[in-house]
């Protein structure tokens, strides 16, 4: 009995440390897309310059 | 050549995972006392000694930055405070849940626990200059460095205060007598961590100089397009 | 350098004595804080020692981060941070004048709230308030030491005067758990039976500690001033 409720606590210890590891990357794939979409404005951005220019 | 040396490196981190989690559950011995639950021991501790680490590292960045005002540093002293904070908060969700089934409640002020908390504040307040900087990129990033040396000095007189402080509230052990599979268990634990936590640093360094790069594109552009304008 | 110091300091000092900014409200909230814990233990004069030097600290803590926000806000207001900075005074020496003002302007707070704190506690004054003046002059100094160099940081940030006490508080906790203590060691000494100890033995350790801490914090901070007030 003791054993089995112990094992909740294992459970849910070594859950929260994927769970905050995983949020945390979740957290960087976000920033990364981010990232990509001002990278894409930007290039758009660049293009329209050089038709301007031409 | 980066690329590859990233695949490998995430190759490692999971094979030793793996090798971790089969040590930490099936290999290493249910201890006499605490039963299941001390198996929590070999994550949490790797953990803190992750975020340990990662603090001493913000610690010689800014140092580092303010020396020489390399971006890299900057970029070194975010990453580790962001991981080092994610670590500590890690040990300050296991702890509780591995003292509830053995002390009889989550939280004790007990020493450790109040060191680590005050800690990880000290941190998240770090975080906190940076994110909510309304200066300059340049002086955002002296302002944190100043921040990142003065809290690491502040880590020992923390440790040696709250040992006083709460000194008959002492619960964890100061000497810990393992058996040999568990203390195989505990490295090959702390090698998974530390792989992991090193791979997620890389990772994080890397998007700040996308970050970085990509703002002082834009600044250029702004430039231009300024002196053009009329 | 001294030279420099003196000037600042005294330039802010004659500021306040116009302006009355500080120092006035600054013991109105610590006589405000102390009735907050008042009601909200409903502590009687016996409660002195047990949760008195808590209550003291956290009043001149929460009043002393009220001064701390002026300390730079002031100056920025009418961009007279940049002024300042052209006067041929070094970094440090800036640090240190307002260090040691908003010490000064601590310490009198201390000392104005503390009539105030014997009154509703039932202390009755003697010998043991000169160690008690001792502890409140470390423990301000400590708090005025990391205060006043993030005090210049927070005033340039989006979250501007709530980030102070979000950067001063962790930092100071070592400090507060052993000024607490030491002001514990000096009530526990209060009482008339015990007046003959002028100077408590336990005494010497906490003090100690607030000493280095203060010590460690000013220095640290005028090596890094530079850094912080540079453009």
């Amino acid at each position: 009995m003791e054993q089995s409720s112990n094992l909740t606590y294992l459970f849910a210890a070594y859950t929260a440390f994927w769970a905050v590891l995983f949020g945390y990357v979740l957290h960087l794939m976000s920033r990364q897309k981010d990232l990509n979409q001002s990278i894409e404005e930007m290039r758009k951005l660049a293009s329209e310059i050089r038709r301007g220019q031409l | 050549m980066s690329r590859l040396a990233s695949t490998g490196l995430a190759f490692f981190v999971f094979s030793a995972m793996v090798a971790a989690l089969y040590a930490v559950f099936l290999y290493a011995p249910t201890e006499g006392q605490m039963g299941l639950v001390q198996r929590i021991f070999y994550f949490h501790v790797s953990s803190a000694i992750c975020s340990l680490v990662a603090f001493s590292l913000v610690f010689l960045a800014s140092i580092q930055y303010l020396r020489r005002r390399e971006e890299r540093w900057d970029r070194l002293a975010v990453a580790s405070a962001e991981l080092g904070v994610i670590f500590a908060l890690i040990v300050l969700i296991t702890g509780p849940l591995w003292a509830r089934p053995i002390w009889g409640v989550f939280w004790r002020w007990e020493p450790r626990l109040t060191f680590m908390l005050i800690t990880f504040l000290m941190y998240v307040a770090y975080l906190m200059v940076r994110a909510y900087a309304a200066g300059s990129v340049e002086q955002t990033r002296r302002f944190a460095a100043v921040l990142g040396i003065v809290a690491f000095v502040n880590v020992p007189l923390v440790h040696f205060s709250v040992n006083l402080w709460s000194a008959d509230q002492q619960l964890h052990p100061q000497k810990v007598e393992l058996a040999p599979e568990m203390v195989v268990a505990r490295y090959v634990s702390l090698v998974a961590v530390g792989s992991l936590f090193l791979f997620l640093l890389k990772r994080r360094m890397e998007l700040e100089l996308a970050s970085q790069t990509l703002n002082r594109i834009r600044q250029e552009l702004d430039g231009e397009r300024g002196d053009d304008g009329p | 350098m001294i030279k420099g110091v003196v000037a600042i300091l005294w330039k802010d000092l004659r500021v306040e004595w116009r302006s009355r900014e500080r120092l006035g409200p600054m013991v109105v909230f610590v006589f405000l804080i102390i009735l907050v814990f008042n009601f909200s233990f409903e502590l009687g004069g016996s409660a002195l020692h047990e949760i008195g030097p808590g209550v003291l600290w956290s009043a001149f803590v929460f009043a002393g981060l009220f001064g701390l926000n002026h300390t730079f806000a002031t100056e920025l207001d009418n961009n007279c941070l940049d002024a300042l900075m052209l006067a041929p005074v070094s970094h440090s020496s800036l640090y240190l004048a307002k260090m040691l003002g908003n010490l000064l302007f601590l310490l009198v707070v201390e000392l104005l709230s503390l009539p105030f704190f014997c009154l509703f506690f039932n202390l009755s004054p003697g010998l043991y308030l000169v160690p008690l003046v001792a502890v409140l002059t470390l423990g301000a100094s400590c708090l005025a030491s990391v205060g006043t160099l993030f005090a210049a940081m927070s005033s340039n940030s989006r979250l501007r005067e709530f980030l102070l006490p979000l950067l001063v508080l962790p930092m100071i906790y070592p400090a507060l758990i052993w000024a607490v203590k030491a002001t514990a060691i000096v009530f526990e000494h209060s009482r008339p039976s015990t007046t003959g100890a002028f100077w408590p033995g336990s005494l010497t350790e906490p003090v100690s500690f607030l000493l280095v801490y203060s010590i460690v914090f000013t220095t640290l901070a005028l090596m890094l001033f530079d850094q912080v007030l540079e453009d």
